[in-house]
């Protein structure tokens, strides 16, 4: 009798025990979510690493040479590091910059993290001054000293299984984010604001370092007066869908220059020196390695 | 036994059936059928003498033309011969040039100026992984910049903000 009634009462206890646990598990999954939210967003706020920014650059910047090749023209690539590192000084994060030049006919410049800067051979064979390409590269640095690219690639769902701690990425996570990287710099847009704030800081690096802060304006209101061919357009379908368009960014610059001390170098004759359109013109390769020249 | 040999007679018989349907059929038929198959294929010539026209109508592919230059000459010289199942797809390892003269053109890029996947997807040769190394190694000296910079007239003006951004592999 006695054993019934204990065995009664703990069934009572279970029986109302019972939501009591469902409730409890309930509350513990919702802090869980909580918690892996909490995690996330901690994913995309955390920055890369050094290592890890370099691991991706120079993964990224290995494929994107793959696709347009070097323009291995060993002067060349040496002025163009000069005047990119020149601005480069001016930027806020110690990040080991380094230019190269895409062989390629289509106009445009871009970065990867790491420091990681590209201008095409087309690009070059359409400026005139030094200040226009230091005003372009300045750009790609701005671009670069924010961590656009990284923001952009840690905000996407799928790429929130990166996590700080990891010294190193691993290989599946580095082809991840090769192809994101490359994806986004060369396919998409970054947002207006980080465009914007691109223009805006390269200006100041490029005047700050010396040059006349309507390099790059001017340098995209030529782009802006080329002839609309089959030809041109093939040139800058990639500036084109990658930027705002060029009307906004030369009233943007226009307005951003007028809040800089005037003056600095063009340096039009010094760049004709180093970059002239006739150098691109069936002349073979250099093949000296550019690794071997400074180091 | 006697069904085994009978198996067997059916079968003899109609290999040999076979056969002869393939021996008349063969030299306009399956052959040409083949054939038609693949000059039906999108991106390759219907004709010979089509080829220059459609190479000059692939001007943003300048460079993977000094390429292909060899291949389809060839193609020209034998113009009975069929043109080869998968060569359209041949092209994707041709879009990385090193030589000015092989690569005046718009690499990896269709006729509105964008990236072809099929390029962006490739993995990198050991080629291109190297010199991407060398570019990552590659920066001028402290005291190169020094001298460009005041070459150019650029220094009074510059005031490095971070300090080490030139320093060789430091971050």
């Amino acid at each position: 009798m006695r054993t019934l009634k204990t065995i009664c009462i703990l069934m009572l206890a279970i029986a109302t025990a019972a939501p009591a646990f469902g409730q409890l598990s309930s509350v513990m999954g919702k802090i869980g979510d909580k918690v892996q939210k909490g995690k996330q967003v901690l994913d995309i706020y955390t920055p890369w690493t050094p290592q890890q920014e370099e691991q991706v650059g120079q993964a990224s910047a290995a494929r994107l040479i793959n696709v347009f090749g070097l323009y291995e023209n060993s002067q060349m690539v040496r002025y163009v590091n000069l005047v990119g590192s020149t601005v480069a000084q001016q930027a806020t994060r110690p990040v080991p910059y380094r230019f190269g030049i895409l062989n390629t006919e289509i106009i445009t410049a871009l970065s990867l993290p790491g420091g990681y800067v590209f201008i095409t051979r087309g690009a070059l064979a359409h400026m005139n001054s030094e200040a226009e390409l230091a005003g372009t590269l300045a750009h790609e640095v701005a671009h670069v000293d924010q961590r656009h690219l990284e923001k952009e690639i840690r905000s996407q769902k799928q790429m929130q299984f990166i996590k700080d701690q990891t010294a190193q990425f691993t290989s599946g996570q580095l082809e991840q984010l090769t192809s994101n990287s490359l994806d986004k710099a060369l396919s998409q847009q970054y947002s207006r604001d980080k465009e914007k704030d691109a223009d805006r800081l390269g200006v100041t690096y490029a005047q700050k370092a010396g040059y006349q802060a309507s390099g790059l304006r001017l340098f995209l209101t030529m782009l802006s007066e080329m002839p609309k061919t089959p030809e041109t357009q093939r040139q800058l379908g990639l500036w084109g869908s990658t930027h705002p368009p060029l009307p906004q960014r030369i009233a943007s610059l226009e307005a951003e220059e007028a809040s800089l001390p005037a003056g600095g170098q063009a340096l039009a004759a010094r760049f004709s020196q180093h970059v002239s359109p006739a150098n691109f013109a069936a002349k073979p390769a250099e093949v000296a390695k550019p690794a071997t020249a400074q180091k | 036994m006697t069904i085994s040999a009978a198996i067997r007679g059916t079968l003899t018989r109609t290999a040999g059936v076979i056969a002869l349907t393939l021996a008349l059929i063969s030299p306009a038929g399956i052959t040409g059928g083949l054939m038609g198959q693949q000059n039906s294929q999108p991106g390759q010539q219907q004709n010979c003498p089509a080829q220059g026209t459609q190479n000059n109508g692939q001007q943003g592919q300048q460079s993977q033309e000094g390429q292909q230059n060899g291949a389809n000459n060839g193609q020209n010289n034998n113009c009975n011969q069929p043109a080869p199942l998968f060569g359209g797809a041949l092209s994707i390892k041709k879009s990385n040039q090193t030589t000015d003269s092989a690569a005046l053109g718009f690499n990896g890029v269709d006729p509105n100026g964008q990236v072809q996947q099929a390029f962006l997807n490739s993995a990198p040769s050991a080629d291109s992984e190297k010199k991407a190394e060398a570019m990552a190694a590659y920066r001028p000296t402290p005291a190169a910049l020094v001298t460009f910079e005041k070459d150019g007239g650029l220094t009074q003006s510059a005031t490095p903000a971070a300090a080490g951004a030139a320093a060789p592999n430091g971050h």
